[in-house]
């Protein structure tokens, strides 16, 4: 039944509709997005890109935030729009997230206890008060919390680091298949990132929860990842095992956005100098044919500007939508 | 209902550090109380024509003197209050229930509900109040004291209604509610165990602002002569006090009295208003204090 | 120290707070060179802005600034006049704020901004005359000269941003501070922001100090690195010697947590939190979190900054 997925992303598409006044807009933020992530071994997929690229309204529309315009989200081979109730909530309890901004995740009024119980009485895990109490104290130390410096404060008493790793032991609690991470360590300092990162590892490597890691920073995401999904505007435009598309990327997008990043290592900066648009593109995202990108493009071929490229194969699962490889 | 109170009760002391708001409360309640236990303490119904000599300044016996119909001015002002802070009070709690369940579900639910109710909202806070309040009286001979307060309640919600829907609305968006839903939570759930105690530190504030305008309205519209002419409220007081001509004549303690107690008891009140604001707001807690 | 553009001596400055008085920047001294780019680094709650904001004597209540002294050339900044401290910023000293894209005047074309700053300095001056300057401005920062008639909303956040930039450069200072200048901004867009940095370093000359918790972008750009911790210095360096050779407990644990994207290695974090600085922890802020923390010395006293190898500075007791 669920041929060996546990989460299908099938041409999926959304389009927002600014209703003002006198005009009617449309934005495409998701356009025609298709991955998957498969059941057996646990992976770390990342999705990466910058503002605009669409990236965390895929990740919406995965959790069943927001409806699709058009397209599938299938969940052990079932649409999550279409499931039953039963099957809905094994949906919400397998499918778990983590958020960015660790403040904002959690409600000030209550302590943190509340986000951890929460999910326990809502999904029948526990029987009792002492078993609560110890599915928390397993989920914290798991982070790599202790239960008794945390249970009983409220979240502006906690540093970011910690709320997100709450946030996590939250996660796990509900002992999911898949986590969808939406930029949990882009709000924290560089110190503490490695810890939640590492811990991220962890649950993947030791309880086999796989991850869908969203993300801009291209550098935690080649740490952590097993393989990358780079979209652009809404679509995806390289695709690969993690380390082959940061080494060798195909698309002039990634190219760029590759070389861009800033390495820590002063013997290693960048040569050249990027030339940044003079001016504002007035109709940059409405391009109703040829590629997004080819305003941008250095390596632009004619064909570009009339023919939107597919996401083809070019060797290795490492798959690129771009003319030059066709 | 208990639910939605609970999540709050940690947080009580806050307010109470609040400079503002203890100073403003302090005064409002010391108000209160003297007016409801005073009133009954009084040996005489001050309300009563031609008791005391006329025009006569304060006097150890009458500490505001008396009026040009023989009545005790003092006396007469903590009945005043008391009837003014009734109908003060019952205007505000209209307005702010009424206003609250308008712009929430406005805000919560969106869409067409939203876009009628907000509609409606908009034309209610644009009506011009005192031109349809002529426009009434004009109808009526005598206004009673509901009357009163049923018109002054038809125009008093429609800012609550405005205030609480921009908090749904941010409210709603909020990643702590994404969270809810992720932990199973079903969205009637949510909105009482997580929105509604949110909401109600807003409805504080919300509400002794209700109050404020309240009183002040109502006093602006007896000042003209649109009051209950039966009842004797702060407004009714003054307006009494101009009809004979107090101020030309030196009765100053005729109208000033009620004119300075009018301005602290609505001081108080939005000093209250403001407090519990920061309180909720922590924007502006930064600033303040 | 001659030859210094600015010398900041032993500044401290607080922040009066409800529950106590935060110690944000304590006793903190370095030395800007000319013609350098000179990076602050430090995660946050470090002091790093406040230091910035103290410098230019831009910190607002409850901020304030307790003791030290700011030299530069033969004038103390933090003890001029108000009228000779506004001649002095802008020409001499620019500032590109931490949220800057907020920084700009929404209801004014960016000419007029321009015009504004212009002003201040060199009088009153006719559109005309402003026309090429301007033009010119907004070119080296790789702008359209058709900028200058546009509104603020009507950029992108990159563009404001190098709008921004080029304000600060304008009537050419000799120090540029910038706080946070590629925060919210897209990896391309950063790199050249951060590449603009670099040139105004290499076309005008001047010195810029960049305040950033980003080490990767520090590796970038900096000429020489000034790590602080918990409103303390604790080590300054070449960009180089910092990298490769870290001497602080704290910079070595700092490198070794932050990713790279050009290799794999395991990455440490370090563990605990930063101190309450209402009460910093004795002796150095460091050592509860410090592998290498020695009983008996770093729990007692503060280690002073010290050179311990040529303009190799470190606050620490490993290195007496």
């Amino acid at each position: 039944m669920s041929d060996g997925r546990i989460l299908e992303v099938s041409h999926l598409s959304k389009v927002f509709t600014l209703r003002k006044l006198l005009s009617t807009k449309q934005i495409v933020a998701v356009e025609d997005v298709s991955f998957s992530m498969p059941s057996g071994e646990p992976m770390l997929l990342t999705l990466a890109g910058e503002s605009g690229s669409g990236k965390t309204t895929t990740a919406r529309l995965i959790l069943g935030f927001i409806k699709p315009t058009s397209g599938e989200i299938l969940y052990e081979g079932q649409n999550i729009w279409r499931m039953s109730d039963e099957n809905w909530m094994k949906y919400r309890r397998q499918v778990q997230a983590i958020f960015q901004d660790p403040y904002g995740a959690f409600n000030p009024l209550h302590n943190v206890d509340h986000v951890l119980a929460v999910p326990i009485r809502k999904f029948h895990l526990s029987d009792s008060k002492e078993e609560t109490r110890g599915l928390i104290s397993k989920a914290l130390e798991v982070v790599g919390l202790r239960a008794d410096e945390i249970l009983g404060k409220y979240p502006h008493q906690l540093s970011g680091g910690q709320r997100q790793r709450i946030m996590l032991a939250r996660a796990f609690l509900l002992r999911p298949r898949l986590i969808v991470c939406d930029e949990p360590v882009s709000m924290i300092d560089a110190s503490l990132r490695a810890s939640i990162l590492n811990v991220m590892l962890d649950l993947k490597e030791e309880w086999k929860i796989s991850f869908l890691y969203i993300t801009h920073d291209l550098s935690t995401a080649r740490y952590v990842s097993d393989d990358i999904i780079v979209m652009y505007l809404g679509s995806i435009v390289e695709m690969g095992p993690v380390d082959e598309v940061v080494t060798k990327p195909l698309h002039p997008y990634v190219q760029l956005l590759i070389g861009s990043v800033p390495v820590p290592d002063p013997r290693r900066r960048w040569k050249d100098n990027v030339e940044l648009p003079r001016t504002e593109l007035t109709s940059q995202s409405l391009q109703a044919r040829g590629c997004k990108f080819y305003p941008r493009c250095p390596k632009r071929i004619e064909k570009c500007a009339n023919e939107r490229p597919d996401l083809i194969d070019i060797g290795g699962k490492h798959l690129a939508a771009c003319h030059l490889y066709q | 209902m208990a639910r939605i109170f609970q999540p709050l009760r940690p947080h009580i002391g806050i307010p109470a550090r609040n400079r503002k708001f203890v100073t403003g409360l302090s005064f409002f309640a010391v108000t209160v109380l003297v007016c409801i236990v005073g009133r009954r303490l009084l040996p005489f119904n001050p309300l009563r024509v031609g008791r005391f000599p006329m025009d006569n300044a304060p006097t150890p016996q009458h500490p505001l003197g008396t009026d040009s119909l023989g009545r005790d001015v003092f006396g007469q002002l903590l009945v005043g209050i008391e009837n003014s802070l009734q109908i003060g009070l019952i205007v505000a709690i209209i307005g702010t229930l009424v206003g609250a369940s308008i712009g929430f579900i406005a805000g919560y639910y969106g869409g067409t509900i939203d876009t009628v109710l907000r509609l409606l909202t908009d034309v209610f806070l644009v009506l011009p109040m005192l031109p349809m309040l002529i426009l009434i009286a004009s109808f009526m001979r005598v206004v009673e004291t509901w009357m009163m307060a049923i018109i002054l309640s038809i125009f008093s919600w429609a800012w609550p209604a405005r205030q609480v829907r921009g908090q749904a609305l941010s409210l709603k968006q909020r990643d702590f509610v994404y969270m809810a839903q992720l932990s199973g939570m079903k969205r009637l759930e949510i909105v009482f165990v997580e929105l509604m105690p949110h909401m109600v530190q807003y409805l504080g504030a919300s509400f002794f602002f209700a109050i404020f305008w309240a009183i002040l309205s109502e006093t602006g519209l007896e000042l003209i002569g649109l009051g209950p002419q039966n009842t004797m409220t702060i407004g009714m007081l003054l307006y009494w006090a101009m009809f004979h001509a107090a101020v030309f004549r030196g009765l100053w303690w005729w109208w000033s009295a009620p004119l300075f107690s009018l301005i602290l008891l609505l001081i108080s009140l939005y000093l209250v208003h403001i407090g519990l604001d920061e309180v909720a707001n922590p924007r502006l807690r930064a600033r303040g204090k | 120290m001659n030859g210094d553009l600015l010398d900041v001596r032993n500044l401290k400055a607080y922040y009066r707070a409800q529950s106590g008085l935060v110690r944000a920047v304590d006793d903190v001294s370095i030395a800007v060179k000319r013609n350098e780019i000179l990076g602050i680094a430090g995660e946050s709650g470090c002091g790093k802005s406040t230091f910035a904001l103290s410098v230019l004597r831009l910190l607002k209540p409850p901020g304030y600034v307790e003791g030290g002294e700011v030299v530069f050339g033969d004038l103390n900044l933090l003890e001029l006049e108000r009228k000779e401290l506004k001649t002095i910023l802008w020409k001499r000293i620019s500032y590109i704020p931490q949220s800057s894209m907020n920084a700009l005047n929404p209801v004014m074309r960016v000419e007029q901004q321009f015009r504004d700053a212009i002003r201040t300095h060199r009088g009153k001056v006719s559109k005309d005359f402003l026309r090429k300057p301007v033009e010119e401005a907004l070119v080296s920062v790789g702008l359209a000269p058709e900028v200058a008639h546009m509104y603020p909303h009507e950029l992108s956040g990159g563009m404001r941003q190098r709008v921004i930039i080029s304000l600060a450069v304008v009537l050419g200072p000799e120090l540029v501070v910038a706080d946070e200048p590629t925060t919210a901004l897209d990896v391309v867009v950063q790199r050249g922001i951060l590449q603009l940095l670099r040139g105004i370093k290499n076309r005008i000359k001047s010195s810029v100090v960049m305040i950033t918790h980003d080490m990767a972008a520090q590796a970038e750009v900096a000429d020489r690195i000034a790590l602080m911790y918990a409103g303390k210095m604790v080590e300054i360096g070449d960009v180089n010697a910092l990298f490769m050779d870290p001497l602080h407990p704290y910079a070595q644990a700092l490198i070794s947590a932050v990713p790279s994207i050009s290799d794999k290695r395991k990455l440490e974090g370090i563990l605990g939190l930063p101190p309450d600085l209402r009460a910093p922890p004795p002796g150095c802020r460091f050592h509860p979190r410090c592998p290498d923390c020695i009983v008996n010395a770093c729990d007692v006293d503060e280690p002073e900054l010290v050179e311990v190898k040529k303009s190799r500075f470190v606050a620490c007791h490993l290195y007496r």
